[in-house]
């Protein structure tokens, strides 16, 4: 029978590298999704999914169950992602609230990593209409795509998000807002 | 209430985040707004474009890469902690040796001062030693039979005190007694599997962990160790040296066809990059099928994919001569 979180946890506190595999692997893949949303290229997105999980690596000995243990995970990526960015706009002396150029994404990063299961036809589509849609993403400020891509594709409340990003709800509420209207204003075509 | 207000409020509606008054005060004023109810019409055709482009899902390909570059930070991470314990063990011992042998007085603290620096430049660095220790229970130096000291060769490392205060004659540490083990001992004891399970997961060189799979491959597997399978497994899965894979592969072999083998292989012939490798999943797939009486499902549908996508001419025609064969069963 499958160990929960709890039972992982105390085991790779106690040094258990395989515990700490198992628990790895029951969240990557949600980690490395969120990392595409937020980056869009393959490469940084791996390069995100390490620095997370190496960064639980290293506190995980002092995680206390105090919070949910993917709670606390996704805090931890969402500081990974603003620093991420953050780190790229020094090099780039650019301003946080800059749009990104369209030109600046990787058009086909995105069908490198989708998972094909739709039909040739409606893959196609849906292709085209999610590289809109990543294209709309890259253009909002790393904080507005951190609480859109939590929101609507990780399902995290409000409450939750803020919680995540140590700040006011009221604040994620101002950056969802402000996201999902230029996401309308981006994909207008796509859906009018 | 202004209109800024309630096109926020629409915003949350559709995410299910507005408090039972707020909701009424929206709903009130959509009976009476045309403008409002248009905006939230278009908003919902939003969300339903976003929900048809769905999330984006890493593909199996870059989530393997993804964790086979995990794996190879986090036994750097490992072994840069066994370096930190060496080089403070070394710098302690060099310069207490140094000062005591002029100065003994001073010894203790030119050691304490060389580590503070060690410290200081790998903070700076971000070296930071990773911290899984076991837990350890409490001993007493005059606890009969435990003295962790007892071996001459032990090393103390990792010193941490607890309580310094000596002033009621009692202190209280933690540190970590490090000590040379010397193993000889039959294949099928638990306590060589811990180390071989340890070393095909951890060891940084893969020499060693090719030596490690190999010591199991050439035993008979027997029924209790799943931990070695498991880890045998994840080395097919995700080790970055073909070798080791391949050699993982064989071992795995010997084991019983069950579930997590199936997928195992399955996943080798899917993802693996190494041709031969897939090729040799094949081969032993064709012969498990071979003896089997219904076809199995996973394996037709995975056979199927490669006949499609694998960009090897050699492994497209072998799956389809393997699913000819199953279809003739």
């Amino acid at each position: 029978m499958a160990l929960d979180d709890s039972e992982l946890i105390a085991q790779a506190q106690r040094g258990d590298v395989m515990a700490f595999e198992q628990l790895v692997y029951r969240y990557d893949k949600r980690v490395l999704s969120m990392a595409m949303a937020y980056v869009s290229d393959p490469e940084d997105a791996k390069d995100l999914y390490q620095e997370v999980f190496l960064r639980v690596y290293r506190a995980l000995p002092k995680f206390e169950f105090r919070s949910q243990f993917s709670t606390w995970l996704y805090r931890i990526a969402t500081n990974v992602c603003l620093t991420h960015r953050a780190r790229q706009k020094q090099h780039a002396h650019a301003s946080l609230d800059e749009e990104f150029d369209d030109e600046n994404t990787n058009p086909h990063a995105l069908s490198d990593v989708l998972a094909s299961e739709a039909t040739s036809d409606e893959h196609t589509l849906n292709t085209e209409i999610a590289m809109q849609v990543q294209k709309a993403l890259n253009a909002l400020s790393p904080q507005q795509r951190l609480v859109f891509t939590l929101r609507h594709y990780e399902g995290y409340k409000l409450k939750d998000i803020a919680d995540m990003m140590e700040c006011a709800e009221g604040t994620v509420k101002k950056y969802l807002f402000t996201a999902t209207e230029r996401m309308r204003e981006r994909l207008k075509d796509a859906y009018q | 209430m202004n209109h800024q207000r309630i096109r926020e409020w629409l915003h949350l509606s559709l995410s299910d985040e507005l408090s039972d008054q707020e909701r009424h005060l929206v709903e009130d004023h959509l009976t009476r707004c045309e403008r409002c109810r248009l905006e939230l019409e278009q908003l919902k055709q939003l969300y339903g474009t976003l929900e048809g482009a769905g999330r984006p899902v890493p593909s199996e390909q870059l989530l393997w890469e993804a964790r086979q570059g995990l794996r190879a930070v986090l036994r750097m991470e490992r072994s840069r902690h066994s370096l930190w314990e060496r080089v403070t063990r070394t710098i302690s011992a060099w310069a207490g040796s140094l000062v005591s042998s002029r100065f003994p007085g001073y010894a203790v603290a030119a050691a304490g001062l060389a580590l503070f620096a060690v410290g200081l430049y790998a903070g700076s660095r971000g070296v930071v030693p990773a911290v899984f220790r076991p837990q350890m229970a409490v001993q007493t130096v005059s606890d009969e039979g435990s003295d962790p000291l007892a071996a001459g060769d032990v090393e103390i490392t990792n010193v941490q005190f607890l309580d310094a205060d000596a002033k009621d004659g009692q202190i209280e540490f933690i540190f970590e007694a490090i000590r040379p083990v010397h193993i000889k001992g039959d294949i099928n004891d638990p306590r060589i599997q811990k180390v071989l399970t340890y070393a095909i997961i951890n060891e940084q060189n893969p020499g060693v962990r090719l030596r490690a799979v190999n010591a199991i491959k050439s035993s008979p597997p027997q029924s209790s160790d799943s931990e070695i399978k498991a880890a045998l497994i994840t080395a097919l899965k995700t080790d970055d040296n073909p070798g080791v894979r391949n050699d993982a592969f064989a071992a795995l072999q010997k084991y019983p066809f069950d579930e997590d083998i199936k997928n195992a292989f399955l996943y080798v012939l899917t993802h693996d990059t190494n041709a031969a490798l897939r090729i040799t999943a094949i081969n032993v797939l064709q012969t498990v099928t071979g003896t089997q009486r219904r076809a199995d499902q996973d394996i037709v549908n995975v056979l199927k994919s490669r006949v499609e996508s694998d960009e090897n001419t050699y492994i497209r025609t072998r799956a389809r001569a393997v699913l000819e064969e199953i279809k003739q069963q």
